[in-house]
């Protein structure tokens, strides 16, 4: 019997702690997380403002398409001006891909001259799993309030060419305008696409 | 005795290095080879003939199939063609499931063999020579991803006769032709039943599915990492599949790729929602 009720424990255990997930019109799940600069950062300290969440690789082709020509940045850097806060979260595990340190980061940051108000680290993965973040990119859009508007994409073209990046629709100013403009966000959840998060 | 010691050395120099090879490709050895390949080494006017783009991987690598899974990316083809040629959509032999936990990716390891269906017109000359070109653009991942990209091209000869085939390849486009799905020799019904859908096989005769498993064709309506459940009922099988708690569209019909004992059924079938007994008392009875 105590075999049995130690095995339903872990069972359930196990459950909540595999894939929740950043459902468009659900409250955002709440993170507490270290930036590069050794800065601690939660979702809710943020309330009352706009947050976007970008699941990030520095070294998958994907996340490198909307890097080395500028559109991630750019994107970074008009959201900061409609108000919204953008957080870039890393979620390499230590010794797979894009797991660096604060300070390798924070030169390749300012080389690539990344935009977004903070870069987190989540290399033990907890706050991608929280959030049922699968790609980099994997982009998530929270209101005031603290519910979720968006999850998904970046975009509409799922591809590493950033030729592609001019005609594509993106679905993370899409909602941001939209939902600043007091109306529905047209693309509440798509499918994203990308590398696998390397947890 | 220190010549022994020199041996030892030198032998394993001998064993390390090979290995070493073997688990990092150098960096100038691309993850995957890329051909174009045709079946026939001839076009006859008029007749249709099966082209192959064919990736080669190294050890560890894998590729996508047209829904790639959790991650990843299904490879394209961009043809350049002259203008009595026309080159159908790609065929997608079945995939396998590639697990990276917590994901899961349909794909190929390897190497594959995707194929086209070129068609050709009565106006074809015989005695030309026909330039077939594409661009194609795949991604292979292992632990990490790797874009390809490539420039490939063929020139096939016209003559009036019968295709020469070609006989280096003909053996692969048959085991490729092989993983193609066939339509389903048996009933096909889908119904959700809250957040699962229940893919549902009668009159199966023989058949067996106690292994089977299903592709779906399109990205996201499915979480793929929850067990498979397959059921046993009275002339056939029944298939769970779990829906992702976020769709990005609703799904109304059910499209992808049964495989089982090495063989691939195309399902394409609407979803019927089961009808509960409110619904039916009130009238509702389709």
């Amino acid at each position: 019997m105590k075999k049995f009720l130690f095995f339903a424990w872990t069972l359930i255990l196990l459950n909540s702690l595999a894939w929740a997930d950043a459902t468009p019109g659900n409250p955002a799940p709440d993170f507490s997380l270290t930036d590069t600069n050794g800065k601690s950062h939660s979702l809710s300290q943020y309330k009352g403002k706009y947050v976007v969440l970008e699941w990030n690789n520095p070294d998958c082709p994907f996340v490198k398409k909307h890097y080395s020509g500028g559109n991630m940045q750019n994107l970074q850097k008009s959201a900061a001006e409609k108000g919204a806060v953008w957080l870039t979260i890393n979620s390499s595990a230590p010794g797979k891909q894009g797991n660096y340190s604060a300070e390798q980061l924070n030169e390749m940051n300012s080389a690539s001259k990344v935009n977004s108000s903070a870069y987190l680290l989540d290399s033990d993965g907890k706050a991608g799993r929280a959030y049922g973040a699968k790609t980099t990119p994997h982009l998530f859009v929270i209101n005031p309030e603290g519910t979720v508007i968006y999850a998904g994409a970046i975009d509409d073209k799922a591809s590493t060419d950033a030729s592609d990046i001019a005609s594509s629709k993106n679905y993370v100013q899409a909602a941001l305008e939209e939902d600043m403009a007091g109306k529905d966000v047209s693309s509440p959840a798509t499918q994203s696409y990308g590398c696998s998060v390397k947890y | 005795m220190n010549q022994k010691i020199i041996c030892f050395l030198l032998f394993l120099t001998v064993f390390i290095r090979p290995l070493s090879v073997l688990s990092q490709p150098p960096d100038d050895m691309p993850p995957a080879e890329a051909v174009l390949v045709s079946e026939v080494n001839s076009i006859q006017p008029g007749k249709s003939f099966w082209i192959g783009f064919k990736l080669v991987l190294q050890d560890g690598w894998h590729t996508y199939w047209q829904n790639p899974g959790d991650s990843g990316l299904p490879a394209s083809i961009e043809w350049e063609l002259p203008e009595n040629l026309k080159a159908g959509d790609i065929e997608w032999p079945y995939p396998e499931k590639i697990l990276i936990p917590p994901f899961v990716t349909f794909g190929y390891e390897g190497e594959v063999l995707l194929l086209v269906q070129m068609t050709s017109s009565n106006l074809l000359a015989p005695g030309s020579e026909q330039l077939i070109r594409a661009r194609a653009g795949w991604l292979s991942c292992k632990e990490i991803c790797v874009p390809g990209k490539a420039e490939l091209s063929l020139r096939l000869p016209v003559l009036d006769s019968e295709p020469i085939l070609n006989q280096t390849e003909q053996a692969n486009f048959q085991n490729a032709r092989k993983r193609l799905p066939q339509s389903a020799p048996f009933e096909v019904n889908v119904y959700q039943n809250r957040k699962k859908l229940v893919l549902r096989m009668t009159e199966i005769g023989p058949l067996d599915f106690s292994e089977a498993e299903f592709f779906p064709s399109e990205q996201g309506f499915f979480d793929y990492s929850k067990p498979k459940k397959i059921k046993k009922i009275e002339d056939g099988i029944e298939i769970e599949l779990h829906i992702l708690p976020v769709l990005s569209k609703p799904i109304r019909q059910l499209k992808g790729v049964l495989v089982s004992s090495g063989k691939a059924y195309s399902i394409n079938s609407p979803i019927k929602q089961k009808t509960n007994i409110f619904q039916w008392l009130k009238g509702d009875r389709k």
